[in-house]
């Protein structure tokens, strides 16, 4: 069966006083139906550039592509015109985005900005979009949502405000549904809730979530693949559970290892030397290996592919090779 | 004396002018906390946006004057220093902040900025100076090639270094980490905690470890208050607090926190509604709201903190 | 619909307003030549101190009755003020209405409207036309006025007695320079709005670009150049004076110098003091304009 989303080859590279760098270079990975698809990554890693060029908005970010493709839902949406994509946008794939007091307007009232993709997207007249507006509401967790329709976002405190958000996104039933660190800028006690509204919705309405988010934490509660990024390329992509129970890749590994627990006391936490190359400053070879443990020589010379062991696991290693 | 800090019973209103009731309305951001922190140790306040956790930190400093209670440092009240005895207090009190990008002045060489500090409390003479940054920088992990480097051609992880030594150079008896890590990488948090660990061992300094994140407040903390609305829900000893939770906000907290292990899948404690905010605090206990187990008298009687083992209370009716 | 603390705020500004009168007529009301001694501890002057007040108190008290006396030349000044009054108040209102909306509409096409290219020479083109005076621009209006009643289009009226036709050529000069004011405050204004994170959101929800440009960005846009448009008022206020000059409109500012070439000092000053009101009613119906926006906001803001 297709996969929902197919990135293949994904390249995207921004301006950079005379030259460009490449924030993506070369990242492929696939988003079955109906799962949720963690994208893990560090600041650096590429991510939210991806993200954002599957809603086809990174060249509004000033982003320039330079090749691959991306299939979604049988459409090549890559390289389609902006106004077919705006068609697609809002209505299959939806975004919601890290800070919520900014992603909102203030000076439009919640529900109005609510009812919006049902507007655009001519799903319901002005009348009929208010009362599934008022609904939505309700399906995400918005008390008193027949007086709040008419509040600005400025009233709301923030775990509200991204129940607002996804509300906006789920308005008109999207196939996929793209989250990106939904949780980072809340506190820990709705964290929690707001990934079980999401866990709900989605089973509701039969949508995929690409999760992107540097928390293994929930990555291990709510995903069920995970793809791990590093300085634009993916370095390993597997089954959630296969990937807690033995990573492949040095990197998994070392940011698996550093995490404090709370069910555990650890002496000293284990940590990864050095930190993430600078995006202007690549070192030659695999990008990892001056902070790989198990580094060998050629790791320093070529740059290792992603090839896939068994099945479902894929890995971007000499070690492997 | 063994303490360094003790806070007794501290308070900070702020006053608002409500429009739509037209009258004086309190916001109480800090409402009645205690606390004792000994030599080497340190203490991790744990808090959600609103807990007043950061407002304790700015009175600690005397960044800010407590409408009721007191601070002591090393025996000695804060209260009413004069600004002479104050300066030189400042030498003793330290803080590292939250963001690593904004704490540092972006047109000053890091030699500049480690030598304010030597300068100001005269801590060595002019011609040591560049020797006492060398081993400053030395000690936090960096090397004395970065001197005369600026803030923004380092990683955020490397800033907050410079912030830590920054705040070192002066030997404080007493440093408030401001959410250290929060704005840092995962690869690099454990860094710069084992960092963190290793000054307190080798300087004997104190930690007041301000965080919203449990499992990094496990890792670093000897002893552990849990804020809520302003007041100290439960305190104790680290371990006994996190493995026998005894608040219900702490039990939810505990088990919201995400485990890294698919195979145990959290069955979380969801809090039901919103954190209700510093204006309209709730009668009686100011958790009850959202508390699964409250009863009557959650609602009308404000617990205190009860001792329910050896070193660690808790602020409840149902204990 | 006003509280108790807005009643307080505007009775305390008319007070103020009043006792500044009292002062300036009072002052007005000294004559030429006056001087004062102290002779032998007596106070001596050369004109009766009760005699002043009672001279400013019957002036303040026509004042009250908006009784304003006579010129000079023995004309009553109440009805050729006002009449003057309203045509240099259509002057502003139109020209400031026309300023908005030229203003508003070239500074959405001077900025770059979300696209991350750098447009350099918009700015200069934005920019430079502020330095044009204004006595230039009133003199090429009035010789294309002139050529086209050669060529015998009349659409333009070169010289009138202030009536509405009179006045289109006035507007549209007096517009000009506050347009390109108004440009450059729209084109910064919505360039900010469009680097901030809601208009990702919109483009996300498949908004077109015109209706991202129109209900999210131009609806934060606009409370921000209301206002900006107070720096403004002096500029146009003065440029009034060069405007109705140049085209021999019969306003306010024509009546002032009428006056000051007969040496009125008294009707002057009262020209003077009702052209200074134009300054603070506009920047009043700009506050009050930026205050319904904003009443939007402040309602829900707890």
């Amino acid at each position: 069966m297709m996969p929902l989303l197919k990135v293949e080859n994904l390249q995207v590279s921004f301006p950079w006083k005379n030259k460009s760098v490449k924030a993506v270079d070369g990242v492929s990975f696939d988003v079955p139906h109906k799962k949720i698809i963690a994208l893990v990554g560090e600041s650096g890693s590429g991510k939210s550039v991806t993200a954002l060029s599957v809603m086809g908005l990174i060249a509004y970010e000033g982003g320039k592509i330079e090749g691959g493709e991306i299939i979604f839902d049988g459409q090549e949406i890559l390289r389609m015109k902006e106004k077919r994509l705006s068609k697609i946008r809002g209505k299959d794939v939806a975004m919601i985005y890290q800070d919520p007091m900014a992603s909102l307007n203030p000076g439009i009232s919640v529900g109005d900005q609510i009812r919006e993709s049902l507007l655009i997207h001519k799903i319901a007249s002005r009348k009929e979009s208010k009362q599934i507006a008022l609904n939505l509401m309700r399906e995400v967790g918005i008390p008193d949502a027949d007086q709040r329709y008419g509040s600005l976002p400025a009233s709301f405190s923030g775990g509200m405000r991204q129940r607002i958000m996804i509300a906006m996104a789920i308005s008109c039933r999207p196939k996929l549904l793209i989250a990106d660190e939904p949780t980072t800028a809340l506190d820990v006690s709705l964290q929690a809730d707001i990934m079980n509204t999401l866990q709900e919705l989605k089973n509701k309405i039969g949508m995929s979530i690409l999760l992107i988010t540097h928390d293994l934490g929930l990555v291990a509660q709510h995903a069920d693949n995970v793809v791990v990024m590093y300085c634009g390329k993916v370095m390993e992509e597997s089954p959630v559970d296969k990937l807690f129970e033995e990573p492949l890749h040095p990197y998994t590994i070392g940011l698996m290892n550093c995490i404090p627990r709370i069910d555990v006391t650890q002496d000293q936490l284990f940590y990864i030397p050095g930190c993430v190359p600078s995006i202007y400053d690549y070192p030659m070879g695999c990008r990892f290996h001056n902070r790989c443990s198990k580094v060998k020589p050629i790791c320093r010379e070529k740059m290792p592919k992603l090839i896939n062991l068994n099945d479902d696991r894929k890995v971007r290693c000499w070690l492997y090779q | 004396m063994n303490e360094i800090v003790k806070v007794v019973n501290l308070k900070k209103y702020f006053e608002i002018y409500d429009v739509k009731s037209k009258e004086k309305k309190y916001v109480k951001a800090v409402d009645g906390i205690s606390f004792t922190i000994n030599v080497g140790e340190t203490l991790g306040l744990v808090g959600e946006s609103g807990s007043g956790k950061t407002t304790t930190g700015k009175m600690i400093l005397n960044l800010m004057k407590p409408t009721s209670g007191d601070i002591f440092l090393e025996g000695k009240s804060i209260k009413n220093l004069n600004k002479k005895e104050m300066r030189s207090l400042r030498k003793d009190i330290q803080v590292v902040f939250q963001n690593p990008y904004a704490a540092l002045d972006p047109k000053m060489t890091i030699r500049d900025i480690l030598i304010e500090p030597l300068s100001i409390h005269k801590i060595v003479s002019k011609y040591e100076y560049n020797n006492e940054v060398k081993r400053l920088l030395n000690m936090v992990g960096l090397s004395e090639k970065d001197m005369n480097k600026f803030p923004y051609e380092f990683s955020g992880g490397q800033r907050q270094r410079i912030g830590i030594a920054k705040a070192i150079a002066v030997k404080p008896k007493f440093i408030i980490c401001d959410e250290p890590v929060s704005a840092l990488d995962v690869s690099v948090q454990s860094q710069i905690l084992n960092l963190l660990c290793e000054l307190q061992r080798d300087l004997k300094i104190s930690y007041l470890f301000i965080a919203h994140g449990l499992s990094v407040i496990r890792h670093v903390s000897d002893k552990v208050a849990i804020m809520y609305l302003g007041n100290i829900v439960e305190y104790g000893d680290a371990k006994s607090v996190f493995d026998y939770g005894a608040h219900p906000y702490t039990k939810a907290l505990i088990s919201s926190a995400p485990i890294p292990d698919p195979k145990r899948k959290n069955n979380g404690i969801i809090l039901k509604g919103e954190v209700p905010s510093p204006i309209n605090i709730p009668e009686g206990c100011p958790f009850h709201p959202r508390c699964k187990d409250a009863i009557e008298i959650c609602k009308n009687k404000k617990p205190f903190l009860r001792k329910i083992k050896e070193d660690h209370m808790a602020a409840c009716h149902l204990i | 619909m006003l509280g108790q603390r807005t009643i307080r705020k505007i009775l305390s500004k008319v007070l103020v307003l009043f006792a500044f009168t009292y002062i300036s007529i009072f002052i007005f009301s000294i004559p030429y030549g006056y001087s004062w001694e102290i002779i032998d501890g007596r106070f001596v002057s050369t004109y009766p101190l009760y005699m002043i007040f009672k001279r400013c108190n019957s002036t303040f008290i026509s004042l009250l009755e908006l009784n304003l006396g006579y010129n000079i030349k023995g004309k009553a000044l109440n009805k050729v003020l006002f009449t003057s009054f309203m045509r240099t108040a259509l002057l502003l209102s139109s020209s400031i209405v026309l300023a908005f909306v030229l203003g508003v509409f070239k500074g959405i096409s001077d900025s770059n409207r979300g696209n991350k290219n750098n447009v350099f020479a918009k700015i200069l083109i934005s920019v430079i036309p502020i330095s044009i005076p204004d006595v230039l621009i009133a003199a090429i209006m009035q010789s294309f006025a002139i050529w086209l009643n050669q060529r015998d289009i009349h659409i333009f009226k070169v010289a009138g007695a202030g009536t509405l036709a009179h006045s289109f050529l006035p507007i549209i000069s007096l517009s000009i320079l506050p347009a390109f004011y108004i440009a450059r405050i729209t084109s910064l204004e919505v360039n900010d709005c469009y680097k901030k994170a809601y208009v990702l959101t919109a483009l996300g929800k498949g908004c077109s670009s015109k209706r991202v440009l129109w209900n999210h960005v131009m609806r934060n846009a606009i409370k921000s150049i209301i206002e900006g448009l107070p720096n403004i008022t002096s500029m146009i206020i003065s440029n009034t004076l060069i405007v109705e000059y140049m085209f021999s409109y019969p306003g306010l500012t024509t009546l002032l110098m009428d006056h000051i070439a007969i040496a009125d000092r008294r009707s002057s000053a009262i020209i003077i003091v009702f052209i200074g009101s134009f300054y603070f009613i506009l920047n009043g119906l700009y506050r009050c304009i930026s205050t319904l926006f904003n009443r939007s906001n402040r309602r829900e803001a707890v």
